[in-house]
């Protein structure tokens, strides 16, 4: 299950629409010893610049290593990815799940027309072949 | 000749919780083979069906991506610090297809 708090995912659903037509992104922050919980998101400018950005995201290896630095310094880990889906459900794509690691959790928001809609999160199985639902548990 | 090689909190289940290892190796790819021998289940998220290392999947040499320098044949020396670095990606299907995923 992942924990996170109302402000952060309004925070999430907020960037998606700002950004929107093009889909947002950013790095999930927390800590995780019985649970996960999200403590903090770093947002990352998504590194595909053209029109792909309308339905791809990227995260390069570099803004990843200074992320995972940063997270360190605050004693936190990189526990997942966020990132918005405009005009399209929040179900992770092929596309999602051949660039997936297991262990992190895949927050995704969908955009309709500009506003937010749903929140899913989902793990990579460890055989790669399908994405296993996570339940979000909302803390105020 | 062992080199160190760091290891990203995703892929820890997979080397016994583990952030970092000492393998023995002349380069790049010696010091990845070493590791998915001694970790075999490791080798399915680093490799793909090609034997090719994963697209998102990069090596750094200290503060340099191997990318730019030999790829996987960039040699390695004792106490050199290679850090394997996810690059993250997705988004959706390549035709659009709204809400029909």
């Amino acid at each position: 299950m992942l924990k996170i708090s109302i402000p952060i995912l309004e925070e999430i659903k907020s960037e998606a629409k700002k950004i929107y037509p093009y889909e947002c992104c950013g790095l999930m922050l927390g800590t995780e010893e019985k649970e996960r919980i999200i403590t903090e998101l770093l947002p990352i400018n998504n590194s595909i610049i053209d029109n792909q950005s309308r339905r791809r995201f990227s995260i390069t290896a570099e803004d990843f290593l200074k992320a995972e630095l940063l997270a360190a310094t605050k004693g936190l880990s990189i526990l997942g990815i966020y990132h918005s889906h405009p005009d399209h459900k929040a179900v992770p794509s092929d596309f999602d799940r051949e660039c997936a690691l297991p262990f992190y959790s895949y927050l995704i928001v969908s955009v309709e027309q500009k506003e937010s809609k749903d929140v899913t999160s989902w793990l990579l199985s460890e055989n790669r072949i399908s994405f296993i639902r996570e339940d979000i548990l909302e803390l105020s | 000749m062992p080199v160190s090689l760091l290891i990203p909190t995703a892929l820890r289940g997979f080397t016994e919780g583990k952030a970092e290892l000492f393998l023995e190796g002349q380069n790049v790819k010696e010091i990845l083979i070493a590791l998915t021998e001694k970790y075999p289940d490791i080798k399915l998220h680093l490799f793909d069906e090609n034997n090719s290392l994963r697209s998102f999947i990069n090596v750094f040499l200290g503060e340099r991506n191997i990318k730019n320098l030999q790829g996987l044949d960039t040699q390695v020396n004792q106490g050199d610090k290679l850090l394997l670095i996810p690059a993250i990606a997705g988004g959706q299907p390549k035709k659009r297809d709204p809400f029909q995923r």
